[in-house]
């Protein structure tokens, strides 16, 4: 009886995904790397060393220098702490305020429902990019907007979903209050309506990060987000654009941090939806 | 009667396994029986008694399950065709066997024309031309009587009815003359009247064509209606067979036995309905012994031992069988 | 099929509207006085207002919409802040790398994406259903102003096969396709592989196996068709990150487009191109997904023919 609880069910089915588990180590790897701070990085992100400009990858910069001799691997180290920062607050904002609106949408209906909906599928007019950066160009550059900005165009896509379960709740409480007393209204939201909902949120939530990190980086690539000093992951990457060809290192490493990153979120993704799913196996 | 002479169709000691990662389950054991030419042969038992899948390994239509027959063999006009290539299976389907389903709606391609799914299996087997097939098409329509036959071809699944869609089922099951037809209970999804309909269509076919059908389902009066002989299945096994009116005067297994008297009879008083107590089990819980042990009104000790073989019972209009240990002592 | 399109068009022209509504708030919640831009720095507080006067800039919000809407309607979308050309001289000669880059994106996406899916499909479960998704979900994760720059590296600097950059030959669209694709195959592959094995575990297909089709086809005469018209979708949604991925593409490749014409403008503050710039990527957006519906019906026969 123990052994089939939903629980065991669905960890079992996540760990026979070698590529989840990967992913999950490497975030939890992240995330160590985050929370202790500059302490790990081997030297400071902001350090200059006029002695060393653009040198490529040796034993005492496993990442290589860049213009003004900073040690790359530790400011890829410091933006590991920025894109994860800013795109975790962004997403859970979004999540937040996407679940309340779709949420009461959903329960209350008629004008205020269908002004929302017009409104996400205003917002669903334009492509991502595109909204994010005409929220920054009226908010100006710099990271906390960047923030604002990718919270905002990634609350839609969680008040549809949620919208969509309470839709789908409130007709499953018609047929319950018709056969029963009507007493257990919210033991049957939260026993049968939640979890369904539940994974749909939790899957999008993990697309949506990396979603989020791709969008920051893009924004701070093309000189709205972070300043170019910042040790940033996007704004790294807008430097090193100018030293292609003599120190590709520059730009190769930053960028290789977001593809993994994103690449570890997307897989755990993937990972919890197949986990979560009733249908497989 | 059935000329018993030629047989079109028989089964030998059938074993159909799904096999996953760590586990096989036996859905159909040592099931044995064969078709006459020109006979209607039925096929019975519950929802999950194995008699679906058994007609989907006489043309190895596994694909995209885990179904593989692990042992005996399908032998189609004397030919094992449980070892011939998927080239040379491919051409028998549709020419020599055909098959109609369950659900006539979802059978059929929704975003194509009638008359270009019909003539797709047209063409497949033979050299015509689309104009050519088109008019066979056509033919096989009407036969199957569907009135406006030319405007029917140039229309989608979802345009007609579940009766006509069946119809049309039959149509292009029967556009290339195959000498046996497989029908997974082609009634069921179907009005009752309707269902009158198909199964009447099916029965001039049989008389008119000589063309022999397996047909499959759960429900007994198909089988009074359209049936020479019946199988009846249980837990993938075969439990009895017999000609049908013996099946019906007297069925000899205790699970036949039960299905039989379990249908109300119009005109007769009842008090309450008879039912089979208990579950078909599941495949990977089969009981030891006699599968059916758990639910028998009869069983003996030795029932839940020792499994009974298939023994053969005298005094049949045909040839008759019952997988019981009570026939054991019947038998001379 | 008629009730299905007029419903479709009344949907979307008011969506119309209030996106060109919701675009010219926008942009008068930029911080900054156009006035003083196109006057300069040195010009006194008075020639300021005057021209301010002159621009409209006075004159209340709604009548400023009105007046720009009918300015749209005529082809006129005001002048350019920065230059003093009119803005729809300035984006008529973008269109063309931005619509050539869109379509070669598209084009091999749509290729390489769809066969990756539809044998992983087919294969289910098996190596090359692995390495089709391995590929696809690294295809959605890559940063594509990295993946550019480091084609860039192998491509012009090291081989020295193509060019970094500009608009000079065909080959100049290579990197840029492939950077713009990668993203889009792989949201292309990962769709249509579930698409297509929901289509597979119909019952039409077994039917279509019991008359004798060989498994090439059942897939390409019946699978395939039913998965597209769902496809179809997808794709309109993925011109819309198309689009937005053009801004970045554009300016990594340092291509004349539309794309990269909104950057600029936005760094300058020119708020008039900002407006237009803005306008045209979300009325392109919302056309092609009415266009993709529109498709969409015509595939469907239950739409069709009812």
């Amino acid at each position: 009886m123990n052994n089939n609880s939903p629980f065991r069910i669905f960890v079992k089915k996540f760990t026979a995904r070698k590529t989840s588990v990967a992913a999950l180590i490497y975030i939890l790897f992240l995330l160590m790397l985050v929370l202790s701070g500059e302490v790990l990085a081997p030297y400071g992100a902001h350090e200059f060393d006029y002695q060393s400009l653009l040198q490529l990858p040796s034993a005492r910069h496993l990442f290589g220098t860049d213009e003004f001799g900073r040690d790359i691997l530790s400011r890829v180290m410091v933006g590991a702490r920025l894109s994860l920062t800013v795109s975790l607050s962004a997403v859970t904002f979004a999540a937040l305020s996407g679940t309340v609106l779709g949420l009461l949408s959903g329960y209350f209906g008629g004008l205020p429902d269908r002004i929302m909906m017009r409104i996400c599928d205003v917002m669903f007019s334009f492509p991502d990019i595109i909204l994010a950066i005409a929220i920054v160009a009226i908010l100006g550059p710099g990271l906390e907007n960047v923030l604002i900005a990718v919270a905002i165009f990634g609350i839609p896509s969680f008040a549809r979903i949620m919208r969509g379960s309470m839709l789908s709740l409130k007709q499953n409480l018609y047929v319950e209050a018709a056969r029963s007393i009507g007493v257990k209204n919210s033991s049957i939201i939260f026993k049968h309506i939640f979890p369904g909902a539940f994974s749909s949120l939790i899957v999008n939530y993990t697309m949506r990060i990396g979603t989020a990190i791709l969008s920051a980086a893009s924004l701070s690539f093309l000189g709205m987000g972070a300043k170019p000093t910042d040790a940033e992951w996007g704004a790294m990457l807008s430097t090193g654009r100018d030293y292609i060809g003599r120190a590709p290192h520059v730009a190769f490493f930053p960028g290789l941090a977001i593809l993994l990153t994103v690449l570890a979120f997307n897989l755990l993704g993937d990972g919890l939806r197949d986990a979560l799913d009733p249908k497989i196996k | 009667m059935a000329n018993t002479a030629e047989k079109i169709l028989e089964i030998k000691d059938l074993k159909i396994e799904f096999v996953s990662k760590d586990s096989s389950l036996t859905a159909v054991n040592g099931v044995s029986f064969h078709i006459n030419k020109g006979e209607i042969l039925g096929l019975v038992g519950e929802s999950g008694c194995g008699k679906t899948v058994t007609s989907l390994a006489i043309m190895r239509l596994f694909k995209d399950t885990n179904g593989k027959i692990t042992q005996g063999g399908v032998y189609f006009k004397d030919q094992n065709i449980t070892t011939v290539s998927d080239r040379e299976m491919a051409v028998m389907r549709g020419e020599e066997i055909a098959m109609i389903f369950q659900e006539p709606l979802t059978s059929l391609n929704p975003v194509m024309r009638i008359g270009d799914q019909i003539c797709e299996v047209i063409r497949k087997h033979t050299q015509k031309t689309r104009s050519e097939a088109m008019e066979i098409a056509k033919a096989m329509l009407m036969q199957v009587g569907i009135p406006r036959a030319a405007q029917v071809l140039q229309d989608y699944p979802h345009q007609l009815s579940g009766g006509m869609n069946q119809r049309v089922m039959i149509a292009m099951a029967m556009s290339l003359n195959p000498q046996l037809l497989i029908a997974d209970e082609p009634t069921t999804a179907l009005d009752v009247t309707i269902q009158a309909q198909i199964l009447d269509l099916m029965r001039r076919i049989n008389r008119d064509h000589g063309m022999s059908m397996l047909l499959i389902t759960h429900d007994l009066g198909v089988v009074a209606e359209m049936c020479q002989r019946v199988i009846v299945m249980y837990a993938g096994r075969i439990v009895e067979q017999a000609d049908v009116v013996d099946l019906f005067k007297s069925p000899k297994h205790p699970y036949s036995k039960g299905l039989i008297h379990s249908v109300p009879v119009i005109g007769r008083r009842a008090d309450r309905l008879e039912s089979i107590p208990g579950n078909v089990p599941m495949l990977a819980k089969m009981p030891e012994g006699c599968k059916f042990a758990p639910r028998c009104k009869y069983k003996m000790d030795r029932c839940e031992k020792e499994e009974p073989g298939l023994f053969m019972v005298d005094g049949g209009r045909q040839e008759r069988s019952c997988r019981c240990w009570l026939m054991e002592e019947a038998v001379i | 099929m008629g009730r299905y399109l007029i419903k479709r068009l009344l949907e979307t022209i008011p969506l119309l509207i209030v996106v060109s509504f919701v675009v010219f708030l926008f942009i008068r919640l930029i911080p900054g006085d156009p006035a003083r831009l196109v006057a300069g720095v040195d010009a006194t507080i008075e020639e300021v207002e005057l021209l301010r006067e002159y621009m409209g800039l006075n004159k209340p919000i709604l009548i400023q919409y009105v007046d720009y809407i009918k300015g749209i309607l005529t082809g006129d979308l005001g002048t350019s802040l920065k230059t003093g050309d009119a803005v729809a001289n300035m984006l008529l000669p973008r269109y063309k790398p931005t619509i050539l880059l869109a379509f070669s994106s598209m084009g091999w996406a749509l290729i390489i994406g769809l066969t990756i899916g539809i044998f992983s499909a087919v294969f289910r479960g098996r190596w090359p259903d692995y390495i089709g998704m391995l590929v696809a979900v690294i295809g959605i994760s890559l940063p594509s102003f990295w993946t550019g720059l480091m084609l860039m590296q192998l491509f012009s600097v090291n081989l020295r096969w193509l060019p970094t950059g500009g608009l000079e030959t065909w080959k100049s669209f290579i990197m840029p396709s492939i950077t713009l694709g990668a993203g889009i195959m792989a949201m292309i592959a990962r769709f249509s592989r579930s698409e297509m094995i929901e289509t597979l575990r119909n019952d039409y297909i077994r039917t279509a196996r019991a008359k004798g089709l060989n498994e090439f086809e059942v897939i390409t005469r019946h699978a395939l068709r039913n998965s597209m018209v769902q496809v179809m979708t997808v794709i309109g949604l993925q011109f819309g990150f198309l689009l937005g991925g053009s801004v970045v593409v554009e300016s990594v490749f340092s291509l004349p487009g539309l794309g990269r014409l909104l950057i600029d403008s936005i760094n300058f503050r020119d708020y008039t191109v900002i407006q237009a710039e803005l306008m045209i990527f979300s009325f392109q957006f919302i056309m092609i997904n009415l266009i993709v519906d529109v498709l969409y019906g015509v595939m469907n026969p239950k739409i069709r023919y009812d």
